[in-house]
């Protein structure tokens, strides 16, 4: 059944030339203070557009900004801001692990897994565009809707 | 054609030939996927520690005697690399079975100002029921960070929140054997059952 629902949700959203695949993020201990959002953003357009900002209601987090996330030569993981996430014409962003995220700052509640989040991503070019966010286990590393037999029973 | 040119020409074709026979028989690298550093060093005495564990005892590395030890040291505010890195070492003991017994997987805050055991109570658990959190003073936690050469520094960035900092840190799962000497460092790039295969050899024997 939670496949069928995960399934439901996964369904891409679009506007334009830019489509929003299987949004998710990762559940948050009780008192945790943020999370992050995943997706992964195509292109189908002939001119680059822009991620410039993301938004959930204040009943979720109290801010929400766009970071990115690199590893330096000697293995440290920075995490920093960023202005806008570029999508190039034809081609896709990843937002994922160790990379770009949507960051919630000062969570009003836990993430919990198999709930969603309604976010609004908005692009300088497409606009704003409304998405789902699922939320997976506080270990997962990809989508729960991208995990294929995500209901077998070594994955409980 | 005059000879000794040839004889010149020869040898530098010969010369060539052999250089590029030196280039193919280098041993090809494997793409690194990161570097990982701190690069342990080769001293593999067994590192003193003394921190609180989340269940609220003391834990030293006198804890982790006779089992193999994989030590990450994070924080949980860490909203990205962190969850990656434990949710790796969580499949790596549901992959190891009945021998996760004599595993220990061990997270260490290097946020203690944030990170009490509460916090890492609530926390720990949430990855695998065996992991243990640990926290402490903040020197302690830096004479700990320092004896692995673990990197880590308040980050200077500014966010929306205020009273918000992120920290950055090396983020580099290390593996201890049974006597506590660190033999090597995991990377979360790795298959799962490389890294299996690898803790495998350092299991100590089953009583």
């Amino acid at each position: 059944m939670r496949c069928l629902i995960l399934l439901l949700v996964a369904v891409t959203m679009s506007a334009a030339d830019i489509t929003i695949s299987a949004p998710w993020a990762r559940a948050t201990a009780p008192s945790a203070l943020n999370g992050a959002i995943f997706a992964a953003i195509a292109n189908s357009g002939t001119t680059a557009d822009e991620l410039t900002a993301a938004s959930v209601a204040p009943t979720i987090a109290d801010h929400v900004e766009l970071h990115s996330h690199t590893k330096d030569a000697q293995g440290v993981m920075r995490m920093a801001p960023v202005p806008s996430v570029t999508i190039p014409a034809g081609g896709k962003a990843e937002l994922k692990p160790g990379s770009f995220h949507i960051m919630l700052l000062g969570l009003k509640q836990p993430l919990v897994e198999g709930q969603e989040i309604p976010v609004t991503l908005t692009f300088t070019r497409a606009g704003s565009i409304k998405a789902k966010a699922v939320i997976g286990t506080i270990a997962a590393s990809e989508s729960p809707a991208a995990v294929s037999g995500c209901c077998a029973p070594e994955m409980k | 054609m005059p000879k000794i040119p040839l004889i010149v020409l020869s040898l530098v074709v010969v010369l060539a030939g052999t250089g590029i026979g030196v280039l193919a028989l280098r041993p090809v690298r494997a793409p690194v996927a990161a570097p990982v550093l701190p690069t342990p060093e080769p001293d593999t005495s067994v590192r003193p520690f003394r921190l609180v564990a989340h269940t609220g005892k003391p834990f030293t590395e006198q804890d982790l005697h006779g089992k193999v030890a994989l030590l990450y040291f994070g924080y949980t505010f860490c909203p990205d690399v962190c969850p990656t890195e434990l949710g790796y070492i969580a499949k790596v003991m549901r992959a190891l079975g009945p021998d996760a017994d004599r595993v220990i997987p061990v997270f260490i805050s290097v946020d203690p100002a944030r990170d009490s055991r509460e916090k890492l109570a609530e926390y720990v658990p949430l990855f695998d029921k065996r992991l243990i959190g640990l926290t402490g003073t903040q020197a302690e936690i830096d004479a700990m960070a320092k004896a692995y050469g673990v990197f880590h520094q308040r980050a200077n960035v500014v966010t929306k929140q205020e009273g918000y900092y992120l920290i950055d840190h090396s983020s580099s799962i290390f593996l201890l054997d049974p006597q506590g000497h660190l033999v090597d460092t995991l990377d979360s790039d790795s298959t799962i059952p490389t890294t299996v295969g690898r803790i495998a050899r350092l299991l100590p024997a089953k009583d």
